[in-house]
């Protein structure tokens, strides 16, 4: 997709102050020593994201997205950096859209309230913002302008925030393995990690994805236990009537709360509820399948509700 | 074969070992060691480290440009080079090599649709050897042409570039690379390249409420696939080199490397056949199915002639 003409263009000069736009959590052009800003910022605002990142807008959107800026860093040997930040509704917005951009993908770093880097580029989110910069190339010297710009909008920033209340349970180690976990809120997200019909089947409103590799846990958080009971009846009626999958009607541990099948490339997948909670596990044997179900299960029994 | 066919033959290997020379190095001896199969093949797959030599193979398997450009023909192209981060744009060298084919088949004019991100054409640009071919490019994209397209289902107007529409030979040259929201981006998908943001875009991407949600996608699919009503490509040349598999289209995320490049003629083909690259199928994403409805094209790719082809094997 092409380019399109900023919403607005920011003056770095202009920005004195960060209350009213992005501009100001920019770093000013050269405070990276020998990195100097091409040009202004460009800001993106609501609906207009798609103009900047094409159809990767939908997903920022279904997380909760206010706006966006942009600004291009180089030094004199033609180096370069894409500086982004977007300003989402809340924290758990902003930390949705980091998990869903890391994928576990990179190492941790410590910056804001979580970091991950590359080789070539960086995302971190604190409070309502996730910073995403990207190198050109991995040269030692664009690594490092990297990091020292990432410091310097990071240090802007002042507000902190928290991550959904799951998120630590999701991603307790299993068997000496830590799932990447992502937390989504909604079925264009989940439609990333498993494709479970042309339909929104779990109306999925938030939840979150473990993946441990061979097997991927997903967890659909309700209001109440019957709106979870009723979107769990939901889905195995509509997962029944789909001739992609096939249903295993007397598999081990079939039950109200729990049914088994199969997909058309043979993975197995386990569904069960507790509470507020649906769990679907996908992948490997159906063994493995009930085993990270039950694991889940489990921990989302002791976190209450 | 009689003596004016193989002088054809002859130049035009002459002239796309001449092209080669100057970029795919040693590889130019070994890009005709096999010589063009007799049966019509729709899908043509060359892997080779050189984007170049593997695009102009692509091609030639396909029966070589003139198949597709005659003389004096007004071509435009319409790759996907609107992005800068790493697996997200199409190589320059794929859509020069498919330059220098055109102009070596007679184009009259060659027109691209997009100018791409700073730097992009810079090695065509300054390299004299390479910029004869470059010169050559007239970059448009700003005149649109209304169309009615009364088969589709949702999107009955748009606005689509005024070369789409005019032009003799149109040549779609996409990148396969992951899409957050319609799960991949190819040949289909970069047809909305040829469109303004405004108002064609922006009704493909918001379906005109405003408001985000699922009902969003299927809505998407749809536009899409009617989109592609507009006008079948000539050629289609697919960048599977290096591809997003994450975060896309935009990017940065995880990135695959096949190094490969698929030539084609059908769209839905194309894009079913490309989606390996992503580990999907053609029923994993809407946009095909709707396509296929449509008439578009096949995505039964055990009805179609397809030759993989590895370079280094040669």
């Amino acid at each position: 997709m092409r380019f399109f003409a900023p919403v607005v263009a920011l003056s770095i000069a202009a920005a004195t102050t960060i209350a009213g736009d992005l501009s100001g959590y920019f770093p000013r052009s050269g405070e990276t020593p020998g990195w100097t800003a091409v040009d202004p910022v460009m800001e993106y605002i609501g609906d207009d994201l798609f103009r900047m990142i094409d159809g990767g807008a939908e997903v920022y959107r279904e997380y909760g997205f206010v706006r966006a800026g942009s600004q291009e860093f180089v030094d004199d040997a033609g180096h370069s950096v894409m500086v982004e930040l977007y300003e989402m509704s809340d924290p758990g917005a902003a930390y949705g859209i980091f998990t869903f951009k890391t994928r576990g993908e990179g190492r941790d770093v410590q910056m804001g309230n979580g970091g991950r880097r590359t080789d070539y580029y960086i995302n971190f989110w604190k409070g309502r913002y996730l910073a995403t910069l990207t190198g050109t190339d991995t040269m030692s010297v664009t690594k490092a302008a990297l990091n020292n710009l990432a410091a310097a909008i990071e240090k802007r920033i002042t507000e902190s925030g928290e991550p959904p209340r799951l998120a630590g349970k999701i991603s307790s180690v299993v068997d000496g393995q830590r799932p990447a976990v992502t937390y989504i809120r909604g079925p264009i997200a989940l439609s990333n990690f498993y494709r479970f019909g042309a339909s929104d089947i779990f109306a999925c409103k938030e939840g979150y994805v473990a993946d441990y590799g061979k097997v991927t846990t997903f967890v659909f958080v309700d209001d109440s236990d019957a709106a979870c009971r009723s979107r769990f009846e939901t889905a195995r009626t509509t997962f029944a009537g789909d001739s992609t999958f096939a249903m295993d009607e007397k598999g081990p541990g079939t039950s109200d709360e729990r049914f088994l099948m199969s997909d058309r490339r043979g993975k197995s997948l386990v569904c069960a509820r507790t509470g507020i909670y649906m769990v679907v596990a996908v992948g490997g044997s159906e063994t493995a399948a009930q085993t990270a179900a039950d694991g889940m299960l489990a921990r989302l029994r002791q976190s209450g509700k | 074969m009689d003596t004016a066919i193989k002088r054809r033959a002859f130049i035009k290997q002459t002239a796309a070992l001449g092209a080669l020379g100057m970029v795919g190095g040693g590889l130019a001896e070994r890009l005709f060691a096999e010589p063009a199969a007799g049966a019509p093949i729709d899908i043509a797959a060359v892997t080779g480290a050189d984007s170049y030599v593997a695009t102009t193979r692509a091609v030639e398997l396909l029966g070589g440009m003139k198949r597709f450009v005659t003389k004096g023909a007004r071509v435009v192209l319409l790759p996907n080079i609107g992005f800068r981060n790493p697996g997200s744009f199409v190589k320059a060298d794929i859509i020069m090599a498919a330059v220098r084919m055109c102009n070596e088949a007679g184009a009259s004019e060659i027109c691209c649709l997009l100018r791409g991100p700073s730097g992009f054409w810079k090695r065509y640009q300054e390299d004299k050897a390479l910029s004869a071919d470059f010169d050559t490019i007239r970059f448009s994209g700003d005149r649109y042409v209304t169309v009615q397209i009364p088969k589709a289902k949702i999107l009955k107007t748009a606005q689509v570039a005024r070369e789409v529409m005019e032009y003799d030979v149109f040549i779609n040259m996409p990148i396969m690379k992951n899409h957050d929201g319609t799960l991949y981006t190819g040949t289909m998908k970069n047809m909305m390249g040829a469109c303004p943001g405004e108002p064609t875009n922006r009704f493909i991407h918001t379906s005109g409420d405003g408001e985000p949600g699922y009902d969003e996608m299927p809505h998407m699919f749809q536009c899409i696939a009617d989109l592609n009503l507009v006008r079948k490509p000539t050629l289609c040349i697919t960048d599977c080199t290096e591809f997003l598999l994450t975060n896309g289209p935009f990017g940065p995320g995880k990135l695959g490397k096949a190094d490969t490049v698929v030539a084609g003629t059908d769209p839905v083909a194309q894009d079913s056949y490309c989606l390996r690259f992503l580990d999907l199928k053609w029923n994993d994403v809407g946009v095909l199915a709707n396509a296929a409805a449509h008439g578009i094209g096949q995505t039964d790719l055990q009805k179609l002639t397809i030759k993989e082809l590895s370079l280094e094997k040669i």
